[in-house]
């Protein structure tokens, strides 16, 4: 019964209806516009709401996280550019629709399906999450590290082209966690005998940078992309519509689900991967894949909201990141003193239910939202960068800087942002380093608990990972991956996967 | 994988610098504590900064491997795909607004920024640009100094 009144707190609330609101009609719009990602607005607005109260800014990134999914698919078929990764499969044939003059339908499904999407991912985080956390206590610490180092690795591995330079990335974020004073024996590390570097690195500084700053810098350099008009007219799909695609968008919304409850893997996997299934299993589609498919629509749509909800399973109950945003909302959540793990859903049920609440609101507003106003946002979307670009390091800088008060910290974000920079010319992803980040101290201590419960015995330590079952599984797990990467591999399986990622090298 | 791709300008260098930067960490976190016991503090860090080191090594070779995207003066065509001078102005423009937030403060050292670099990337009338710099200064003041109740960089000056 308890759980009932938490749900409904952000709808009866009209501050908390408002955020929710707020969020998800920004959330839109931040992720239509090519170069501001999800990501990159959840990290600048947890440094603004640290000081409210911890719904409000739940109620806020919520809306702001499912909004930007969806937002994204928008200037994917307006404007053939992806808002952000994950509608990276919606322009394959959005853009094709908008070209034959049906950009408005292709939108009306678009939202539709995307609302579908959400809720199986809702549905699947209410039922899923309070099952794997009781699962969850009987997680060893060996357990936690593995998991850990297979959310980096995923993140590494899938979002790049090259392991190599994914498994960089993320060592380098742990490493960046790491500085500080080790959380056991107080002894610093890496400080150099400086007090400044006591209290470690500020993470918000980090991705602020990294997916901020180092963005703006990236984005100069297709300052001079023309915008393209589109006409739209009928928006609202009739109803043999929605329910010849449902059981696509079923389906797909499950892998949705499935991909984003992974660590490491979120929306933009998922709807590669929703993409590709429909592709393979719908017999007659509506027109040829690429060429203007309603399936290659629904497909990716359905997936990456559903994933959604699914990344928040791991962040809930395990304090594992689904994906780059939830790492950010992680970070949220130790500002505000909570420790994301088993005993969040034990000690704070009252926060779960309440999130499942507001993502359940900003769903409803995202159907909402998403088929008015589409007239207004053609006009917004074309706000020019060389004014975009500067505002948003403004805010960055702000948002640094309102954490702590520190100048220090945006002289942090500053050469984070210029790394980052350079890491995203040469191909390194910057997602794994916030990743490695946030999960690097949770590494570090889970590997010392390990050690220290077989007396620092090496061999011990890793026949663990064979002998009990959940850590046989994980380890056979992080083994595949590693594998599946390989040259040997590739030969075998390699012709799909590399028609897939060459897809997404034409679109970034 | 990436094997195809021509070597960017500069990737080498930009490589070779995450090896070297990865040998001193990893140096560095032998200092913590050495071998001195499986669990003691510097063993993770040592672990994360080797497994920066071998990566970063892979990458280097696989880096090497492949034939640079032209064959003129690397330099320029550095400055021409990888640091344009657009990005380079604005980059520059961004580290001053950084460090005059110290001296200066956010309202004066902002405004310029956004005039600046707004003038350098739009190039609007200079009408167009001044009024887009105060409103949206005055916005971003407002709404993080009154809503979100935010403390603003403040300077010695003002």
């Amino acid at each position: 019964m308890e759980a009932v009144s938490y749900f409904f707190m952000a709808w009866t609330d009209p501050s908390l209806l408002f955020m929710v609101a707020v969020g998800t009609f920004a959330g839109i719009y931040i992720g239509a516009i090519p170069g501001l990602s999800v990501t990159m607005a959840a990290s600048i607005l947890i440094s603004f709401t640290f000081k409210w109260d911890v719904n409000d800014a739940l109620a806020l990134i919520a809306g702001v996280y499912l909004g930007g999914v969806y937002g994204g698919s928008r200037s994917a078929i307006l404007l053939n550019i992806p808002g952000g990764p994950s509608s990276v499969a919606t322009s394959l044939d959005g853009y094709p629709l908008a070209q034959r003059g049906e950009a408005g339908q292709a939108i009306g499904i678009t939202t539709v399906v995307s609302v579908i999407g959400g809720f199986v991912g809702i549905l699947a985080l209410a039922t899923g999450a309070p099952l794997i956390s009781s699962f969850a206590l009987m997680f060893a610490p060996r357990d936690y590290l593995l998991l850990a180092i297979l959310g980096i690795l995923l993140v590494g591995s899938l979002s790049g082209n090259s392991l190599a330079k994914g498994i960089f990335a993320g060592a380098l974020g742990v490493l960046i966690g790491m500085v500080g004073l080790d959380p056991m024996t107080a002894e610093g590390r890496f400080t150099f005998g400086t007090i400044t570097l006591m209290g470690g690195i500020p993470y918000v500084a980090a991705m602020i940078g990294f997916f901020g700053v180092a963005e703006v810098l990236y984005q100069l350099r297709y300052l001079d992309l023309p915008a393209v008009k589109q006409k739209i007219e009928r928006i609202l799909p009739s109803w043999s519509i929605v329910k010849r695609f449902m059981p696509l968008s079923l389906r797909t919304s499950v892998i949705g689900v499935i991909v984003g409850a992974l660590p490491g893997t979120g929306g933009d996997i998922a709807a590669l991967m929703a993409y590709d299934h429909a592709k393979r299993t719908v017999r007659n589609p509506s027109r040829p894949f690429g060429q203007g498919a309603y399936e290659g629509l629904v497909a990716p749509e359905s997936a990456n909201n559903a994933a959604v909800g699914g990344a928040y399973i791991p962040m809930l109950t395990l304090g594992i990141p689904g994906d780059a945003v939830t790492a950010v909302i992680i970070g949220a959540l130790f500002i505000h003193g909570l420790k994301p793990g088993p005993l969040l859903l034990a000690e704070t049920p009252h926060l779960f239910w309440f999130t499942v609440g507001s993502l359940t609101l900003a769903n409803i507003f995202l159907l909402i939202f998403g088929l008015t106003g589409v007239r207004v946002f053609s006009k917004v979307i074309e706000c020019p960068k060389g004014i975009l670009l500067p505002l948003i390091l403004v805010l960055s800088v702000v948002g640094t800087y309102a954490i702590q008060n520190n100048p220090v910290d945006i002289y942090w974000m500053l050469a984070f942002g210029i790394i980052g920079y350079f890491m995203k010319v040469y191909g390194f992803q910057v997602a794994p380093v916030i990743l490695g980040v946030i999960l690097g101290p949770l590494m570090d201590v889970s590997y010392r608990r390990a050690m220290i419960s077989v007396r620092d015995d090496v061999g011990m330590f890793f026949l663990e990972f064979l002998t009990h079952p959940l850590s046989l599984i994980l380890t056979l797990s992080l083994v595949f991956i590693l594998l599946a990467q390989t040259p040997v591999w590739t030969r075998i399986f390699g012709a799909k996967k590399s028609g897939a990622s060459a897809q997404l090298d034409d679109k970034q | 994988m990436s094997g195809d791709r021509a070597r960017r300008p500069g990737e080498l260098v930009f490589v070779i610098a995450v090896v070297i930067f990865s040998a001193l960490a990893l140096w560095q976190a032998w200092l913590i504590s050495g071998f001195s016991s499986p669990s003691s503090p510097g063993v993770f860090p040592m672990l994360a900064a080797g497994t920066m080191l071998v990566s970063g090594l892979l990458i280097l070779a696989e880096t090497a491997r492949r034939d640079p995207a032209e064959r003129q003066s690397s330099a320029k065509a550095f400055l021409r795909e990888i640091t344009p001078g657009r990005l380079l102005l604005f980059a520059s423009l961004m580290i001053a607004y950084i460090l005059a937030l110290e001296p200066f403060g956010f309202l004066p050292s902002t405004f310029v920024f956004l005039l600046a670099s707004i003038a350098v990337l739009y190039r609007g009338s200079i009408l167009v640009t001044l009024a887009v710099s105060v409103v949206s200064l005055a916005a971003i003041f407002v709404v993080f100094r009154y809503v979100f109740g935010v403390v603003l960089p403040k300077g010695s000056l003002f």
